[in-house]
């Protein structure tokens, strides 16, 4: 990990603790019956209830961004306000255009059929965390005052749950078997006493000098938060190979994690003393792999999971040992390797045409120097 | 249920008509006199005959010691290809409109039984399903599973090896369906992976080439036996291990008993995760196991 993404990555943990703390006290602090002890409609992967109506919604939606310009332009660049028009969703829409995606991605209008175009440019909207019937809700209370609303204190608005319903669901035709299982992978993990607010939406200094919690939400935009998420390092394995062990650093959940085509690729390549690449590596990949299971009695078909072959989250599991087979002697050789954040495969990319689909981040990389001879 | 009835009855019907059809071919000289000369010979084998592999592109199955390619069944190989049609990149696989629409086609293909292998194999061996392959491919695969034939279990095995030998890129995704669909056919399979297991993660034709390798020795030490014989020995062992203190055994034993006792797994399953000295990593194993039983179950109960 380089210096900078140390620094990060010691810079997410304190916002961490803090935000550990803060939820701390909020639930100390404020009862449970803040809310009328009814709960919080989160969004989530079915239709959500909206008495009020979109129309309505919509123009809260408007009010929130009046007032809190500072949150509103961070919310505005995110992938939250975009889960609707993002492109790659919008290609992968295409394909399976069920009601299951439309929940999560324009929580605001009725799932069962297209949302209109208000719900769709809303997408995760401040309504959708922050409004409850007519009640504006926040992790703390605040007493209304001249020209400014209430805020019902709901300190659930804090924790991992908040962000379970769209960020931990199973297949819906194959029961047991998570497609994003980013909650229970945190669960696991030892961040797993931080909320994903914790990381995600960390302190930020507003123009007001006032601080708040980030709403941009940035995960694939930020790159030095996806190279904090692991460490790695090489070494040869003989003549013709090298092994490079990544561990988990700062991810606090499986990395990569989210949507089931992500993938870390590692490859490595032989390098001789004027630059000339002598050997490539088949790349490796590491993602959770699925098949198909086809059922002899009535030919239906059900999702399975092959294996799983990501970082573990921290304190879950032990380093992943990777091989990479350079198929030449490779003792008088450097060998460069690296290990790149992937959104999808190749081919997959290529298919949607989307260049962000395209886009991978280099998460590390490193040079093994020759050798005359290997250490025993 | 209708739909697998007649799957299983169409196959089943096959090979009679297959086993009438060669028998009749071999007429009987009648006692004590030469037999006219206008007598055909009985007919030999004839081995499959195809195009030659244009330079550079890799045929990974060797049909040379299977049967002509059956003109029916290579015909209704090419339907299937073009109905059995789904974006590999649907997060939830196929749609049940999808599997509906090709178990048509499949059922069509089945009714060849045995004979069809060849035209299987020529058409897995082109990669005209390279469009659509991964829906197509292993439903064209999963014809093969349901056949019981030593010969089509090595012709797999040959292909997987060959697939990792000549790191034929194009067929790198059929070494699962390989694996699959041998596994159906001889009813149990080498060990598999265990989810929770640490294990250093090579390239794909390192695991292809290990894949192939086990698939060989196990067939060197079933040589000879029925699927039934198999069989009877891996539930044997499944049963014996299912509740072992070796939670590996024990997850091998459930996945084992899927295939042929799926309520007895589920049973196993659940039974297992009630133990209170299980690591999470485990435990979910067991849960995911438990999820893959029901559904197999799910069928059995409707039948």
């Amino acid at each position: 990990m380089s210096s900078e993404s140390l620094l990060r990555f010691a810079k997410m943990a304190r916002f961490a603790l803090i935000g550990a703390l803060l939820s701390a006290a909020a639930c100390a602090g404020i009862s449970a019956t803040a809310f009328g002890g009814a709960q919080l409609a989160l969004p989530g992967p079915a239709p959500r209830p909206r008495p009020s109506g979109l129309a309505a919604a919509v123009t809260e939606n408007a009010k929130c961004e009046g007032c809190h310009q500072d949150i509103a332009k961070e919310w505005r660049g995110s992938l939250h306000q975009q889960a609707w028009h993002d492109p790659v969703f919008q290609k992968a829409l295409a394909i399976e255009p069920e009601a299951f995606c439309r929940g999560c991605h324009a929580p605001e209008a009725d799932a069962s059929g297209e949302p209109p175009k208000a719900a769709q440019d809303v997408g995760v909207g401040c309504v959708t965390c922050h409004l409850q019937g007519s009640d504006v809700v926040g992790t703390r209370a605040v007493a209304a005052k001249a020209g400014a609303h209430a805020v019902v204190a709901d300190p659930r608005l804090g924790t991992t749950d908040a962000c379970a319903s769209c960020h931990q669901f199973e297949f819906p035709r194959a029961k047991g078997l998570p497609m994003q299982n980013t909650v229970r992978e945190h669960a696991s993990s030892s961040f797993s006493a931080v909320a994903c607010q914790g990381c995600h939406m960390p302190a930020v200094d507003g123009p007001s000098g006032r601080k708040h919690r980030s709403h941009d939400f940035s995960v694939m935009s930020d790159k030095d938060m996806i190279r904090s998420a692991a460490t790695a390092r090489a070494l040869r394995s003989g003549s013709r190979a090298i092994t490079v062990s990544i561990s988990a650093a700062g991810a606090g959940h499986s990395f990569p994690t989210g949507d089931m085509f992500r993938r870390l690729e590692v490859r490595a390549e032989a390098v001789d003393a004027d630059g000339l690449v002598i050997a490539r590596a088949a790349p490796v990949h590491l993602a959770r792999v699925f098949g198909d299971h086809t059922r002899p009695e009535d030919g239906a078909v059900r999702r399975v999971e092959l294996a799983d072959t990501r970082i573990p989250p921290p304190g879950a599991g032990p380093a992943r040992e990777v091989e990479l087979e350079l198929g030449v002697d490779t003792r008088g050789l450097s060998v460069r390797w690296t290990l790149a954040y992937q959104r999808m495969d190749h081919a997959m990319a290529a298919s949607f045409g989307v260049e962000q689909a395209r886009d991978e981040i280099e998460v590390v990389s490193g040079v093994i120097e020759p050798v005359e001879e290997l250490k025993k | 249920m209708m739909r697998s009835t007649s799957v299983i009855f169409s196959v089943v019907l096959g090979g009679l008509l297959v086993a009438l059809s060669a028998a009749a071919d071999v007429k009987a000289p009648i006692a004590g006199k030469a037999p006219p000369a206008e007598v055909e010979k009985p007919k030999q084998k004839q081995a499959a005959k195809t195009e030659p592999a244009p330079e550079g592109e890799i045929r990974p199955f060797d049909i040379s010691g299977l049967g002509p390619i059956d003109p029916a069944t290579d015909k209704a190989i090419g339907a299937l290809d073009t109905t059995c049609r789904s974006s590999e990149f649907r997060r939830e696989g196929p749609s049940q409109a999808e599997v509906a629409k090709c178990n048509v086609a499949i059922a069509k293909v089945a009714t060849s039984g045995k004979k069809g292998a060849s035209a299987i194999f020529a058409s897995l061996n082109t990669l005209r399903h390279q469009k659509m392959r991964s829906f197509s491919r292993s439903r064209t695969f999963s014809l093969l599973g349901k056949l019981e034939d030593e010969t089509v279990r090595d012709v797999l095995v040959t292909g997987l090896a060959k697939i990792a030998s000549e790191k034929a890129s194009a067929y790198v995704g059929d070494a699962r369906l390989i694996d699959q669909t041998l596994r159906e056919m001889a009813g149990s399979g080498p060990l598999t992976a265990i989810p929770w297991e640490e294990k250093t993660v090579r390239d794909s034709w390192q695991s292809v080439a290990a894949s192939a390798e086990a698939w060989r020795a196990f067939q060197k030490a079933n040589a000879g036996k029925k699927r039934a014989e198999i069989v009877k020995e891996a539930l044997a062992l499944a049963r014996a291990d299912r509740k072992s203190d070796d939670a590996k055994k024990a997850y091998r034993a459930v996945e084992v008993l899927i295939q042929r006792a799926p309520k007895e797994a589920l049973a196993a399953a659940r039974q297992y995760q009630k133990r209170s000295d299980l690591p999470d990593a485990v435990r979910g194993a067991f849960a995911s196991l438990e999820s893959r039983c029901e559904w197999a179950a799910e069928a059995k109960s409707k039948a």
